[in-house]
């Protein structure tokens, strides 16, 4: 009789627990995530900021020195700007998923976090649909309807009552959607390293004008010149470099992320958490790197 | 009409940027024969090339065609072609002329002109063969 009594209190809470996740991977895991997103804002150059070196140099490069030795005090007003429209959106949409991303682990943090009073979250691009809608990067249609359920994801853990048990259907809801978002991410920040690359070479073109313009150069000139671009092509690549940790960074935050998916309902598991902490250790080490690849005073260090 | 793909535009740019890559490695290689004029040409085509690629990397231009795929196919292999081409080429003035046509092409390819683009596949077909005929 009494067993009779036990059993349905047993089997109830053997469904909560199975229905609950293990918080503290998922709060570790969204943690480690929030800090290393941030650090996408902090990187040393954007799409327009490349564009607007380009058609600046592009100007200076077809100043006609020989007969006008000066150039205006508004030259950088009067530079051609067909394409910068493109670029800045370029950016925006880069800063408008990365925001985004960053209030769903910010939310996935505050659901997991143990003993302290629940901080709603709220999104904070109410006008990210109109990025979308005017993105220069190409987004399919699925990628588009995945923004916008995390948006309304975000906007309901912001507001409704997601703690631990929800957590679990949280993270089902979201997963191929987060890793739709993520993806997109990672490419438009490939793409930004090929354009830094891409300035590079633009780059060595300017240093070849000065040489083919002036055919009076002497000797050492010419060598402070080649100085001067090797310099240049330097200070690039470790730009280059800093966006490319950042992919790197973005692409452990991807896989780290389906391992926690694949595995949230047994979160309790040791190799699972070490799996986990595996992960947000790497994060914290590309952290680092992408830290020592910042500009200091227009130089790098180390 | 359809867009090209990330991946195709991706192709394209990189197309793009071999062909600046191949001309600046022709006017470093024989830089004192070039005249002065001919050194700003070839400065130009590789600026404009990498301009292009620039582009479309950021997909700052989204050109749209019927059949992309084959489209995107034509275009990569016509820059491949004349990057090749650049290995074999003596004369001067053909491999200007190389340069130039391929600048065409990707402004062509800008601005989703396909009468444009199928000339400049023309000439720079022509162009391939007078140089083997050479």
């Amino acid at each position: 009789m009494c067993m009779k009594r036990f059993y349905p209190f047993l089997f109830f809470s053997w469904f909560s627990l199975s229905g609950c996740v293990n918080l503290r991977p998922i709060n570790v895991f969204s943690t480690s995530a929030v800090s290393s997103l941030q650090q996408g804002a902090l990187l040393p150059v954007t799409f327009t900021s490349v564009y607007q070196q380009r058609v600046q140099d592009d100007s200076l490069n077809r100043h006609p020195f020989n007969r006008i030795p000066v150039i205006g005090i508004d030259f950088t007003d009067r530079v051609r700007r067909d394409s910068l429209r493109s670029y800045q959106l370029a950016d925006t949409l880069t800063e408008a998923g990365t925001a985004l991303l960053t209030n769903y682990f910010k939310a996935l943090t505050n659901l997991s976090t143990t003993g302290s009073a629940f901080v709603p979250v709220r999104l904070k691009s109410p006008t990210f649909e109109q990025f979308l809608q005017n993105s220069s990067l190409k987004l399919t249609a699925d990628q588009v309807i995945s923004f916008n359920r995390v948006i309304n994801l975000v906007g309901a853990a912001a507001t409704g009552n997601y703690r631990r048990r929800q957590l679990s259907s949280v993270l089902d809801q979201s997963y191929s959607d987060l890793r739709g978002l993520l993806s997109v991410l990672i490419f438009a920040h490939q793409r930004l390293a090929e354009v830094v690359d891409i300035s590079r070479e633009q780059q060595y073109i300017y240093y070849k004008s000065v040489l083919i313009n002036d055919k009076t150069l002497t000797y050492s000139r010419k060598l402070d010149l080649a100085r001067q671009w090797l310099q240049t092509a330097k200070s690039i690549g470790q730009t280059r470099q800093a966006v490319l940790t950042y992919v790197k960074l973005l692409s452990t935050m991807r896989t780290g992320y389906a391992v926690l998916y694949e595995n949230h309902r047994q979160l309790t598991r040791k190799e699972t958490l070490a799996s986990i902490g595996t992960y947000a250790s790497t994060l914290q080490q590309l952290r680092t790197d992408l830290e020592q690849l910042k500009p200091v005073y227009g130089r790098f260090y180390p | 009409m359809e867009d090209f793909t990330p991946e195709q535009l991706v192709a394209i740019a990189n197309g793009y940027r071999s062909m600046a890559r191949a001309l600046n490695e022709f006017q470093v290689m024989r830089w004192s024969e070039f005249s002065h004029e001919q050194q700003l040409d070839l400065n130009a085509y590789q600026n404009s090339l990498l301009n292009r690629a620039q582009d479309l990397q950021t997909m700052a231009v989204r050109p749209a065609f019927k059949n992309t795929a084959e489209m995107a196919e034509g275009i990569q292999r016509a820059t491949q072609e004349a990057k090749n081409s650049l290995k074999r080429i003596r004369n001067l003035t053909l491999a200007l002329n190389v340069g130039a046509i391929t600048v065409a092409l990707a402004s062509y390819v800008a601005r989703a002109n396909l009468q444009g683009i199928q000339t400049a596949l023309r000439e720079l077909s022509n162009l391939l063969v007078t140089e083997e005929e050479g």
